[in-house]
């Protein structure tokens, strides 16, 4: 029972961030197809910003580039598991290895990560030795590079033209257990020692040097991390469109998982989790609103909320704190207390009943 | 020889428009921590500026794109910076990441997304020869145009008080604001100076490409991003250095690529910074900012 009692405690934030995930893609698919692919979209991007704290939130060092991974996950992905048959007429210059390859669903989103990871480390290499500031722009460089790669190598990406013909696997229950096992993933590693190292270089980097921290090195380790679940990420969500180009994976895509991190709070698993909700709600309320204003309001709209969130609660919503029972305790109290403070007359009355019991 | 030289004076070009773009974006985080990522906006605000005065003469239309310019680097500080003033890096670089975002997409909303021709004199648009070797006119306006600023802003932060100010402040912000030195005052200056400088920049980008777009700040900020960077993060001459660099690297890429991997020069450009950042991670002038 003791024992039960720590795990659940040492793993009740994701636990929750989990049920209320689930409980959301649940739910969905009774508002009808829209929005049970609203929903889907929406744990995508859970899965991406997960992915993307695991860097951007767990170090404090922005990331510009991250979407690079999730291309590289996303062409990964399709080019091991678009069927031969199209393969042949849709890329007849592909390298023989990935031209003979069809691999099931889960191995191409493992094949995708992994891939994905591989050139994070790469990237690394050079980048995570960069001052902080650097880094971040150093990672814009590479989403450039990367957009441009793939915009221009014919013969395996189709270049700006739209790859297709990708087999669309991922519905809601892919989706919600991709979510799921990124949120545990991540706890994991941020509870870790590589985590806990991390993030003391966060707080104070001089200080966490002084104390032993390889800040190079525990910054390289969160961009393979993050480089595998983008990446994943990338695999699922491409095999959700079917169809893609490089532009999906790029300066659009960067702002609203950056804008999300952002108005969920860059400082905590709960912050990445709630973010993408959040924004999911958001949007939609937005697009409501172009249908009055015209296109651009979702993107105005969004830019104008991160602004105003950075201005006046620069922690985010979640100012840097976790999920546990006892926050949700405490606004239950909190909202009892409100409760009782509208009507203060009976409330006396009875805690001295209370009392009088004893 | 003529061929070499023929690259020379192309690379000069390069490197005398990206010093501009990067010059005011060190200028701003030299002073205030500000890695402003809206600095491509200003430039996207002058080229609309100069298709919206297009009706009067272009001297005169040139003039009022630059004003509308400063004007809109000033707002941007006061509406945007001032509040979050004081942050980490980080914060700034993501503020400044909503407002280039936010201001792009008010751009779409007001233009559309298609281009907007603007007609410039066609002087500018001519190639002289000069002993074998073809000199856009491009090429000359953006020199002679970065020798005018580049030098007017070393008199300028040399010579006159408000210049010194901007260096002290550089140099030791609070210490700055103990002696006396005005905090708005500095950080709005810079602000304008570097609006100016993409005005400047503006100008160039719409002799060199004819149109107005909504996305034509994205290519110049990472331009200046990426010089700086080179240069160490801070340091105006590294600044400088690392735009001359990139301009050389740009020219050397576009000659050596075989043709169709071309299109991905700048790929080819930015990994070759990344490879030299493996060399020499703090830049090529360590900033002291950054020293430990």
């Amino acid at each position: 029972m003791g024992r039960l009692r720590v795990a659940l405690d040492r793993t009740q934030t994701p636990l929750l961030l989990a049920l209320l995930v689930l409980a959301i893609g649940l739910l969905a698919p009774l508002g009808g197809l829209a929005l049970e692919n609203r929903a889907i979209v929406m744990l995508i991007n859970v899965s991406l910003v997960v992915g993307l704290y695991s860097f951007a939130g767990l170090s404090g060092v922005l990331s510009f580039g991250h979407m690079s991974f999730m291309s590289i996950g996303a062409y990964t992905g399709a080019l091991v598991s678009i069927p031969l048959v199209a393969k042949g007429t849709l890329l007849p210059d592909l390298p023989g290895f990935i031209a003979n390859t069809e691999l099931s669903f889960p191995l191409a989103v493992l094949t995708g990560g992994l891939v994905a990871a591989l050139v994070a480390f790469v990237v690394s290499l050079p980048v995570a030795r960069l001052p902080a500031l650097a880094i971040s722009l150093a990672l814009f460089a590479v989403l450039v590079i990367a957009y441009q790669v793939e915009s221009n190598w014919d013969s395996v990406t189709r270049g700006r033209q739209a790859l297709f013909g990708v087999p669309t696997n991922t519905n809601l229950g892919v989706a919600l257990l991709v979510a799921v096992l990124t949120i545990f993933f991540v706890y994991g590693y941020q509870e870790s020692r590589f985590g806990l190292r991390l993030r003391a270089s966060r707080e104070n980097e001089l200080a966490s040097q002084a104390i032993g921290v390889d800040v190079v090195r525990e910054r390289r380790i969160a961009l393979v991390i993050s480089g595998f679940v983008i990446g994943v990420a990338g695999v699922v969500y491409a095999q959700y469109l079917g169809v893609f180009t490089p532009n999906d994976f790029y300066l659009d895509l960067t702002f609203l998982t950056i804008a999300m991190l952002v108005i969920g709070g860059t400082r905590s698993l709960t912050g990445a989790v709630i973010g993408p909700i959040l924004v999911a709600v958001l949007t939609y309320v937005l697009q409501r609103g172009e249908t009055i204003t015209g296109p651009g309001l979702q993107q105005i709209g969004l830019a104008l909320v991160m602004l105003v969130v950075l201005i006046f609660r620069p922690a985010g919503l979640s100012g840097g704190a976790e999920l546990r029972f006892s926050t949700l305790r405490g606004l239950l109290a909190r909202s009892r207390f409100r409760a009782a403070s509208r009507a203060p007359e009976p409330e006396p009355a009875r805690a001295k009943e209370a009392l009088d019991d004893v | 020889m003529t061929e070499l030289i023929q690259h020379f004076v192309d690379a000069a070009g390069l490197a005398s428009l990206y010093a501009l773009l990067a010059l005011p974006v060190a200028l701003i985080y030299g002073i205030m921590g500000l890695i402003n990522f809206a600095h491509g906006e200003l430039i996207m605000i002058g080229a609309y500026g100069l298709f919206i005065f297009a009706a009067v003469t272009l001297p005169l239309a040139a003039f009022l794109a630059l004003v509308l310019v400063i004007v809109a680097a000033l707002a941007m500080e006061r509406a945007a910076f001032r509040p979050v003033r004081g942050s980490s890096p980080e914060t700034l670089l993501v503020t400044s990441f909503a407002v280039s975002f936010l201001l792009q997409n008010v751009a779409l909303m007001i233009f559309g997304s298609r281009p907007k021709s603007v007609e410039t004199p066609s002087v500018l648009s001519q190639t002289v020869t000069v002993g074998g070797v073809q000199v856009e006119g491009v090429t000359i306006l953006s020199v002679g145009l970065a020798l005018v600023c580049i030098g007017g802003l070393v008199i300028f932060m040399r010579h006159t008080a408000f210049g010194m100010a901007m260096r002290a402040s550089a140099e030791d912000f609070t210490m700055a604001r103990l002696v006396g030195i005005r905090a708005n005052a500095v950080i709005s200056g810079t602000f304008a100076i570097s609006g100016a400088a993409a005005g400047v920049a503006a100008f160039i980008l719409v002799v060199q490409g004819g149109s107005a777009f909504a996305t034509m700040g994205l290519t110049p900020v990472i331009i200046a991003f990426v010089a700086t960077m080179m240069g160490g993060l801070g340091s105006l001459s590294g600044a400088l250095i690392g735009a001359c660099l990139l301009g050389a690297g740009t020219v050397a890429f576009d000659v050596m690529l075989p043709t169709q991997l071309r299109s991905a020069r700048d790929a080819f450009v930015y990994g070759g910074v990344l490879l030299l950042l493996l060399v020499r991670p703090q830049g090529i002038v360590a900033s002291r900012r950054e020293r430990v």
